[in-house]
């Protein structure tokens, strides 16, 4: 399978549960995401024992939650990062992350869309979220490595720009600057394309 | 002031769940408010699902797999929304939580033409948040501070040297600047004010 069609087939299996609670669809987001997961959290200084139980919590929470996932607005990637991110925040960090209103809320309160049925057409055409990341792989690909790998353990480990001076032997300035080229590198990579919106 | 660049690196690190509660609330109030910061936004929530995609994944001790197929529960997924209690006043959802039953009723804090209503906050790290009512015309004394000061305005105008700020508009200011903002005549403002200490 190419990794659109995997990922067409990861988001047919979160519908999967939602409408019909399809246990074996679940078992191959498990097979797939729980070791992610874990990974994602033994990174940000969970130990093995609380990753995994942690990770637990976060899967059954895709269960529980599935009728909440909209594959126009993410995808099933991003969706599980946010509720193993929120997860971690109010387990590892004892405190809370406010609570946040969906994009889809705050736009139909501002009269900006309707709320319309999603039409099962969703799983051919490809999904604004997919274009999005795709455009965003594009952009990361495009960034010089030394860029991308700042990106990457700022994002993901929560690392101080500080500690990936001393990680990597490299002066705060450097580390500082070519952060923020990463990031405006990825700013103007999406900048008035129109991709958000369709 | 707010440069593009320090504004992003609040929108990432707060997708990245980086932030600690009371920026994180003063992030997520803000999103609410301001469709471009939301659509860029969106677009590092998607990076956190790529960047998920891509760790290398560390497997689960298996008795955790049939743990969690066991504990799936038959009952019908949670319908959609995120279940955030709907502010009575136009203030953004994720301030609901922090907010007293009544605005008007409560004790805000006077001095002169400002008063403050203090908001509280798990406290990891030291700081003051508050909302803020300016009256028409109404200037803060000049300040610095000791650490960054956040000011999103909920309400009317804020003038803080040559920007003028409007509802939804978040300022940013690092510790070293001196500034006197002024309200806006001749409605006031009202701000949500995140400042650090120490």
């Amino acid at each position: 399978m190419t990794r659109s069609e995997e990922e067409q087939a990861r988001i047919a299996d979160l519908l999967a549960i939602a409408r019909h609670r399809d246990r074996e669809a679940f078992g191959r987001l498990f097979d797939h995401y729980a070791p992610r997961v874990k990974a994602y959290l033994r990174r940000l200084g969970a130990d093995p024992q609380q990753a995994e139980e942690l990770t637990q919590e976060v899967m059954l929470a895709v269960w529980r939650q599935a009728a909440q996932y909209d594959p126009r607005r993410a995808t099933p990637g991003t969706w599980i990062f946010r509720i193993a991110r929120n997860r971690r925040i109010d387990a590892l960090r004892r405190e809370r992350r406010p609570p946040e209103a969906e994009e889809a809320e705050v736009e139909a309160e501002a009269g900006g869309e309707e709320a319309v049925e999603l039409p099962d057409a969703i799983l051919e055409a490809e999904s604004e979220a997919l274009l999005l990341e795709k455009r965003l792989r594009e952009a990361i690909a495009r960034l010089p490595p030394e860029q991308a790998e700042i990106l990457r353990l700022y994002y993901l480990e929560e690392m101080p720009q500080g500690e990936i001076a001393d990680t990597l032997g490299l002066p705060l300035g450097t580390v500082k600057s070519r952060l923020r080229l990463a990031l405006a590198k990825l700013r103007d990579y999406f900048a008035g394309n129109g991709a958000s919106r369709t | 002031m707010t440069d593009g660049t320090d504004l992003d690196e609040l929108l990432i690190a707060h997708a990245a769940g980086h932030l600690t509660e009371a920026v994180a609330l003063v992030v997520a109030s803000h999103l609410c408010l301001c469709r471009e910061s939301r659509r860029r936004y969106r677009i590092y929530e998607i990076l956190g699902g790529l960047l998920l995609e891509e760790l290398p994944p560390e497997e689960l001790a298996p008795e955790r797999r049939a743990r969690v197929m066991a504990a799936l529960g038959e009952d019908p997924p949670t319908a959609g929304g995120t279940g955030i209690r709907r502010c009575e006043n136009p203030l953004p959802a994720p301030l609901a939580p922090y907010l007293p039953a009544s605005l008007s009723a409560a004790e805000w804090r006077r001095s002169g033409p400002l008063a403050e209503l203090p908001l509280s906050f798990a406290r990891s790290r030291r700081g003051r948040l508050c909302l803020l009512r300016l009256d028409p015309g109404a200037t803060v004394p000049p300040h610095s501070h000791v650490g960054i000061e956040l000011t999103l305005v909920l309400e009317g105008r804020l003038r803080d040297g040559d920007r003028v700020l409007e509802a939804g508009d978040l300022a940013i200011a690092d510790p070293a600047i001196e500034h006197a903002p002024r309200a806006g005549e001749p409605q006031g403002c009202l701000c949500l004010l995140f400042a650090q200490e120490g």
